[in-house]
């Protein structure tokens, strides 16, 4: 063998001398590459593991409020997360009738074009509501916590019109509407429960009721009504349903509401006037 | 052998920029790999502190079913840190380059189905997404974006090459390595 050759001026012992280190470098970047492919694979477990675990997680915790402790669920609200007032402004009154066409109100506490929404078609929906020809159903959901700088403002504002529409339902309208009077900037921290509270007293919320809005007893359920809304078709907030039929302001015979009277007409025209 | 000799020949041969592209190169690929990386968490932690919205957002598209919205939804942003820590390694960096784009092909294909369709949604490509008002919409912005994330994607598939990688380590060469022939660098990749 060459490789016993003294003699390191030897060419063939160069050679060999090349060739084994050349073998070494192979055996050597052989399991390198072992090593990091186990990495790479382990890495691709862990987050697979991580991204099934938030999924099962959430699963859990948009399908069912009762298994956290202290959330409640609004009795008074339908099983798609409305909280539907007849002629006589009370949440879940006796006047609310299917004779009636139904119209859903889908918004944002935090939503500025919600408060636009409010200021510039409430009275027009009040109006089709007193007068008997359509039932409003009220959705407050949460899609804009990402906007509140972290402190969820749509989630804690819509759990405080939850409560008030449960325990006092003569005042969510009106605490509805002061709500947007008071609305926060969207991207600040929004309104704290004190803050609120002073709302909501001043709307005439009885002192019982309002002593329970720090409870954030209904955040569970807004989540859930918030993901029922979402994939009931909601992609953004303000957004109204005709008799379950989430209205398109491009498409002709849908409400446009940004159009004065718009609401008006296709209500009328629902209900066959 | 040395690579030195054919490197020098090849700079000596040459003038201006091709001359130093073999130089330049791998540390513009570095670039672009971390810059991929950046995009990627850029995108994938609003999501992870808000899933709820990164599944409304990929409702907003109609594109998938129901049954299968909220897993994507949630696996999404996991999968895009997953690939943002393999870029930042450098492992494997043509194959992740090759994922960036067919996941690039897919975002691109649900932002022009949505403007097809006509649909005012946001694209939730950093978070947020499914809620804009009507006609407020970009785009066109939206396709300028997706397509420089696209020729990142392409110039990394194309000079895989980088300094500071463990493709390099796992090779057993230097990590900020002499710049190699480019026909030499070929027949490596």
């Amino acid at each position: 063998m060459a490789s016993n050759t003294p003699q390191s001026d030897n060419p063939s012992s160069d050679k060999v001398a090349v060739a084994k280190k050349k073998a070494q470098a192979q055996v050597n970047a052989r399991q390198r590459r072992a090593l990091v492919v186990w990495i790479v694979i382990g890495v691709i477990l862990v987050g697979l593991f991580a991204a099934l675990i938030a999924y099962i997680m959430r699963q859990g915790n948009v399908s069912s409020v009762a298994t956290a402790t202290g959330q409640l669920t609004p009795a008074v609200a339908t099983t798609n997360g409305g909280f539907g007032v007849g002629a006589s402004g009370v949440v879940g009154g006796t006047d609310l009738s299917s004779s009636h066409v139904r119209l859903d109100v889908y918004f944002d506490y935090m939503c500025p074009v919600c408060g636009k929404f409010e200021q510039a078609r409430g009275a027009e929906i009040d109006a089709l509501r007193k007068a008997g020809t359509a039932d409003v159903y009220y959705h407050p959901v949460s899609i804009l916590d990402n906007s509140s700088s972290g402190a969820a403002y749509s989630t804690r504002a819509a759990s405080a019109g939850a409560l008030i529409a449960q325990e006092a339902p003569d005042k969510f309208l009106t605490f509805t509407t002061a709500m947007f009077v008071n609305q926060p900037k969207e991207g600040s921290t929004g309104l704290t429960e004190a803050q609120i509270q002073v709302i909501a007293t001043a709307a005439g919320v009885p002192a019982n009721v309002v002593a329970k809005i720090p409870d954030l007893a209904y955040t569970s359920w807004v989540r859930s009504a918030t993901e029922k809304a979402s994939v009931d078709g909601l992609t953004g907030t303000p957004t109204v349903a005709v008799n379950g039929v989430i209205q398109d302001s491009k498409k002709t015979g849908d409400i446009n509401w940004g159009v004065d009277g718009s609401i008006t007409t296709v209500i009328n025209k629902a209900a066959g006037k | 052998m040395s690579s030195t000799d054919a490197t020098d020949t090849m700079v000596s041969g040459k003038r201006g920029f091709l001359a130093e592209w073999p130089i330049v190169q791998p540390w513009l690929s570095l670039e672009v790999r971390l810059a991929m990386a950046g995009i990627l968490i850029a995108a994938a932690i609003p999501k992870m502190k808000d899933i709820d919205q990164s599944v409304r957002a990929v409702r907003a598209y109609r594109l998938l079913p129901e049954a299968v919205v909220p897993l994507f939804g949630t696996v999404l942003p996991y999968f895009e840190l997953v690939l943002a820590l393999v870029l930042i390694a450098g492992v494997f960096t043509r194959w992740t380059a090759i994922i960036w784009l067919i996941m690039m092909a897919a975002f691109v294909f649900g932002v022009a189905w949505a403007w097809a369709k006509g649909y005012s949604i946001d694209c939730g490509c950093f978070g947020g997404g499914g809620d804009v008002a009507a006609g407020t919409t970009n785009y066109p912005l939206h396709m300028l974006e997706r397509a420089g994330f696209v020729a990142l994607g392409v110039f990394l598939l194309v000079f895989p090459r980088t300094h500071a990688s463990l493709d390099a380590w796992m090779k057993g060469e230097p990590l900020f390595s002499r710049p190699l022939m480019s026909a030499k660098e070929s027949s490596h990749g």
